[in-house]
């Protein structure tokens, strides 16, 4: 146990050892400063020219957000024909058939929204073509817009008045050929050396050590592993996603996805520092999400190593923690510190089965899900903890009389609505698609649908309610993990899940960004003795403060119902 | 197409989407459904378009 949590610690480590450099080198990317990649420079030259892209152009939010969402709209309406129709298009050598308008629907804005929520298996419900120019594709590009959506929140902290947030386009490209791809590769690389196919054969066919023949799928999968991961995407090539033998090999290469799926999310906060010059509001919040990383991350670490108290009632020592679900390879430690941080920073890939988590640990995956902020995905992390920020600031400057300012710009009325809209709307979605589908599970269990209410839940009880409560939570998250019992593929779920997903991302990116562009328009107030000091420790805590009391506030009643009333009852 | 089930405690209206045949479609290509899904899709769209306009007055 202490190797494995040696394992841990020596991991979340060399994240931090690698993210600060990388974040400076984003920041140098973004400012338009000499880096080692400058050589890409014809290669975005010629985009811009096919595009009819003018990177000079400056954009002010408004623009800058229609760009963003008219790209965004073309991915949409790309994918959801290609995964309709791929049963009849080429690179299909195993003949998969197309998918159903609901799971189109569904995996269309998934992968366009960054989410990743699969309600299909990789090894049957998709083409190699469609994996690599639509699933894949699809993780870069909503990698990247979430990149350019964070720097243009960075242009409008960084001057003291400006209507200028940056060019999206430029932005966007540059956040794929300096960022994504470069970084991608060496992953894929290193994965494929240890085991990952990278192959266009179809599946192949092996006789088991009973005798028993097995078809084994493989396929281009190395690529898509590496973006999954680095674009905290999560969708894996495979069904069982990183607990598959071929997606997740070994020790190294568990520890090579763990340390991907941070490096970004932890690298723009120190880029935020590097870029507008304000070191200490980074490292300040770098503490506060860190220490609340660490708040979910022991209680999640000491329940699994200490083992299900259910078995040990029946007398069986568990030596190994709590088991069941988890792959040996890993651990219980490793798969708890893998949890974490993939629902907090909205990759939700997978190596153990959340569903058997226990009671405490899915508390505080919901936990990560539904606070979104602490360290976050792919550049709307810090986008979300910017509304947290806005909310603090308000009320720091009602607790000492003020009008709340932030960074020279005065926070008024219109911000914060803005702020409680957005915060509003997590709850609500999480909550009322919650209600919905437990109402139909309760009232129309047996309805004439493809997939009856009663068929959908993997467990009854308390933990049935958990497997729908974090179902929406990711989705609304744009995490996409899920409590692997449940069956997601019904046309209720498809649909609903698509629209809660679809919600979760483009509000939350254009309320921050709606704020960031309106304040930075406003005129530049030159900090006095009375300003409130946003990278100080106390507001630093004061945010963190702010954090608890809307989570608590918003989603005690779901949780109390859900993982609290099984971790009680397993007692 | 059936509307009004008549179900007790329900809306005609709402008894008769939750029992329409589109749910029951799963297992094949269904022309409507991906017609009205995708027109959901776009509509999503067309509000994140109209919320820029709304966060800006607002």
């Amino acid at each position: 146990m202490n190797t494995e949590m040696i394992g841990v610690v020596f991991t979340f480590l060399l994240t931090v050892v690698l993210a600060y450099p990388f974040g400076r080198y984003i920041a140098k990317v973004f400012k338009g400063e000499r880096t080692f990649l400058d050589f890409l420079s014809p290669v975005e030259r010629v985009i811009y020219r096919i595009c009819g892209i003018d990177p000079t152009h400056k954009m002010n939010w408004k623009e800058f957000l229609k760009a963003m969402l008219t790209i965004n709209l073309l991915w949409f309406v790309y994918a959801f024909f290609l995964l309709i129709f791929q049963g009849k298009l080429p690179l299909n050598p195993d003949g998969n058939p197309g998918m159903t308008p609901d799971l189109s629907f569904n995996t269309a804005i998934s992968f366009v929204v960054n989410c990743n929520m699969q309600a299909y298996s990789g090894e049957t419900g998709a083409t190699y073509l469609t994996q690599m120019f639509v699933l894949m594709f699809l993780q870069f590009v909503s990698a990247a817009t979430g990149i350019a959506c964070l720097v243009a929140l960075f242009n409008g902290l960084k001057e003291k008045t400006t209507k200028n947030l940056g060019n999206f386009w430029d932005i966007f490209t540059k956040s794929i050929t300096r960022v994504l791809l470069p970084v991608s590769l060496v992953i894929a690389i290193l994965l494929a050396f240890h085991g990952t196919p990278t192959s266009y054969a179809g599946h192949d066919t092996v006789i088991g050590m009973q005798g028993d023949t097995v078809q084994v799928s493989r396929g281009p999968a190395a690529g898509m592993i590496a973006i999954k991961h680095l674009g905290t995407n999560g969708g894996g090539y495979f069904g069982a996603n990183s607990a598959h033998p071929f997606e997740n090999p070994d020790y190294f290469t568990n520890i090579l996805e763990m340390v991907a799926q941070t490096l970004i999310p932890v690298a723009m906060i120190f880029a935020l520092g590097f870029y507008i010059n304000r070191r200490k509001f980074a490292n300040v919040t770098f503490a506060v999400m860190t220490i609340g990383m660490l708040s979910l991350l022991i209680p999640t670490m000491w329940s699994e190593i200490h083992g299900n108290p259910a078995i040990a009632r029946m007398g069986i020592a568990q030596p190994t923690g709590a088991m069941e679900g988890k792959e040996v390879r890993f651990g219980p430690a490793s798969s708890g510190y893998w949890s974490i941080v993939t629902t907090i920073i909205s990759t939700g890939s997978v190596n153990s089965m959340h569903d058997s988590s226990m009671p405490l640990s899915n508390l505080m995956q919901l936990l990560g899900m539904m606070v979104n902020a602490f360290y976050g995905g792919c550049g709307v992390g810090i986008l979300n903890y910017y509304i947290y920020i806005i909310i603090a600031v308000f009320i720091a400057g009602l607790m000492v009389g003020r009008t709340p300012e932030f960074m020279g710009h005065k926070v008024e009325a219109r911000e914060v609505k803005i702020a409680a809209l957005i915060t509003l709307l997590s709850a609500f979605l999480i909550k009322g698609f919650t209600a919905l589908a437990s109402y139909y599970l309760v009232h129309h269990p047996n309805i004439d649908w493809a997939v009856k209410p009663t068929a959908w839940l993997g467990n009854p009880g308390y933990h049935g309610f958990t497997e729908m409560l974090y179902q929406y939570t990711s989705e609304n998250a744009n995490n996409g993990s899920n409590l692997a019992g449940m069956t997601i593929n019904a046309v209720f779920w498809n649909v609903t899940g698509g629209i809660v997903m679809i919600l979760g991302r483009y509000l939350p990116i254009i309320g921050p960004l709606a704020i960031a562009g309106l304040l930075a328009e406003k005129k530049y107030i030159p900090e006095s003795a009375g300003t409130l000091k946003v990278d100080s420790l106390t507001f630093g805590v004061m945010t963190f403060v702010v954090i608890i009391i809307i989570t608590a506030l918003s989603y005690f009643p779901p949780l109390a119902l859900g993982p609290i009333a099984e971790y009680f009852s397993m007692k | 197409l059936e509307t009004g089930s008549g179900e007790a405690g329900w809306p005609a209206d709402a008894a008769w989407l939750i029992r329409h045949p589109i749910w029951r479609s799963g297992c094949k290509f269904h022309g409507m459904l991906t017609i009205i899904l995708f027109a959901t899709g776009l509509v999503c769209f067309a509000l994140f378009f109209k919320s820029i306009d709304y966060f800006e007055k607002i």
